[in-house]
């Protein structure tokens, strides 16, 4: 984006890739982490899964890079066979931010016989597991994330498994501890949610995590489309330090 | 022609001179005055274009910290294109109702000079609030994208207002029938889904709209200025079975008056 960039955010985002790039002895308390997850289907959405080649997947995950990458996380993508359940799984422990644009539901787990929230992995064909909320909540351990994206549809739906298993719980504080869940309430289809995202990052650079929010919703959306989310509206989007969820249980449910 | 800023791909910090920022300044003061808001410490106006070349001037509102607290957009002609508060808004108590929330909807399309017709669509917000919506219309036909809309907060306060409306390729001399575009889409849907796929999308529905062509599955875009909108039979395509887990819907949108293929969306 220009040259408008709030010099206090630019000279927060040097200090903290500074700070990370020094590591050695100079430890906090509370260790900042910066890595970021972004994971995107591709393959439910071409040959051979389907006859024709989505082209917002990998748009989208172009979009998400680009605006952790300028927040200060240090990104890696991953999509066809390197998102898969496992991987997912495999880093979620150490993911300070976390995107994934994927098919998404509240999805019938047969092993605790019932429903939970969750999205479809990739895993580079066409038949593609759901990772689910409780999985990914005892993956991480209580460990709270920073910046959520679910780029899905049903992931903020009011009764949400996902933001807890974040460590992210279902509130909404002007102030606090820097966190944010972002996700769609219902269906939701791929030129909505990418016209959302496209405002979100860009408005990243400048405003705030809830102010980003505020001005990607202030669009005329091509169908109905409804966005929500849970976290710190005044929160920066930096990677920071951060507490634990006090009212996430382990299975990602509040 | 007015879409959506983007401030990444293009954005252009565009001259701004003294005596339009002042222009928009005063626009957006008078705005605040009109919607009963609160006159801010500070107000910082910039000139932004996107990668299409739409130009809008930006008033960001400050508080005494130097935080924003509103930003609005106008057209080179001085007319609003958005206006958004900031900040989080506690739900408003009792809760408004649903003809209420129409109502000041309506009147805050009317103070910020929006012209609507018609009867909005007025539904609470995932978010918080109202979400009070009119549809474009061209001689009865939709323009999905376009129109406006407007935010309310829970207790019916002002919270946001967008205006959208794109340019329209010229009306094909003949349309295709309804029956000629479900064919169109049962071909493609042919030859998309095959094998153990084939016969689990369903086309749901078909009407006309005015759409914007899209790369979504690959399809040439028609020579236009970016964001011309066409005349076009919208496809909507439910799926079943094992497609479902792949792709839960499709639209499939084609030209009214060639058939060509406009490109369409993705459900998942």
């Amino acid at each position: 984006m220009g040259s408008r960039v709030r010099p206090l955010r630019r000279a927060a985002v040097t200090a903290v890739a500074l700070f990370i790039a020094l590591g050695g002895g100079v430890r906090p308390a509370l260790a900042v982490v910066n890595q970021a997850s972004v994971d995107s289907n591709v393959s439910a959405f071409r040959p051979p899964c389907v006859g024709f080649v989505d082209s917002h997947p990998a748009q989208m995950l172009s979009l998400a890079v680009a605006g952790l990458r300028a927040l200060g996380y240090t990104v890696s993508s991953y999509s066809g066979a390197a998102f898969s359940h496992a991987s997912v799984l495999a880093r979620t422990a150490s993911d300070s931010s976390f995107y994934v644009h994927s098919h998404g539901d509240e999805y019938w787990n047969s092993a605790a016989q019932r429903r939970y929230n969750g999205f479809r992995e990739d895993s580079g064909d066409c038949n593609q597991a759901v990772v689910f909320s409780p999985e990914i909540a005892a993956a991480r351990a209580g460990r709270v994330s920073n910046l959520v994206v679910v780029s899905t549809c049903h992931n903020a739906d009011p009764a949400s498994t996902l933001p807890g298993a974040f460590g992210i719980a279902r509130t909404k504080a002007q102030n606090g501890a820097g966190h944010f869940y972002l996700g769609y309430v219902g269906i939701a289809y791929d030129n909505d949610e990418q016209a959302f995202e496209k405002v979100f990052w860009s408005a990243l650079e400048t405003l705030s995590v809830g102010e980003a929010f505020d001005l990607a919703a202030d669009q005329n959306f091509s169908h109905p489309f409804a966005a929500d989310w849970w976290g710190t509206y005044n929160w920066s989007g930096f990677p920071s330090a951060v507490s634990g969820c006090t009212r996430c249980l382990v299975g990602g449910e509040q | 022609m007015l879409a959506g800023l983007d401030r990444r791909t293009s954005p252009d910090r565009l001259t701004l001179s003294a005596a339009a920022a002042a222009t928009a300044t005063a626009l957006t003061a008078s705005l605040d005055q009109r919607l009963g808001l609160p006159a801010p410490a500070s107000r910082v106006a910039e000139r932004l274009s996107d990668s299409s070349g739409v130009i809008v001037d930006e008033v960001r509102e400050l508080d005494s910290l130097g935080q924003p607290i509103a930003i609005s957009r106008f057209d080179p002609a001085g007319q609003l294109v958005s206006s958004v508060r900031l900040g989080l808004a506690a739900p408003g108590t009792p809760a408004l109702t649903t003809a209420a929330a129409t109502g000041r909807g309506q009147a805050i399309a009317a103070i910020a000079g929006m012209a609507v017709a018609g009867t909005p669509t007025t539904t609470p917000r995932a978010s918080g609030g109202w979400l009070v919506r009119w549809v474009r219309t061209i001689a009865g036909v939709p323009v999905p994208g376009d129109g406006v809309s407007v935010q309310l907060a829970g207790d019916g306060s002002f919270h946001a207002i967008v205006r959208t409306e794109h340019l329209l390729a010229a009306p094909p001399a003949t349309t295709l029938t309804e029956a000629q575009a479900r064919n169109l889409a049962g071909a493609r849907l042919d030859a998309w889904f095959t094998g153990a796929l084939h016969g689990l999308a369903a086309v749901s529905s078909v009407a006309l709209a005015w759409v914007a062509p899209n790369d979504t599955f690959g399809d040439p875009l028609p020579a236009a200025p970016a964001g011309t909108l066409r005349l076009a039979w919208v496809v909507r395509v439910t799926t079943s079975g094992a497609l479902a887990d792949r792709v839960a819907g499709l639209e499939l949108a084609f030209d009214a008056g060639d058939g060509s293929p406009l490109g369409g969306d993705v459900l998942e």
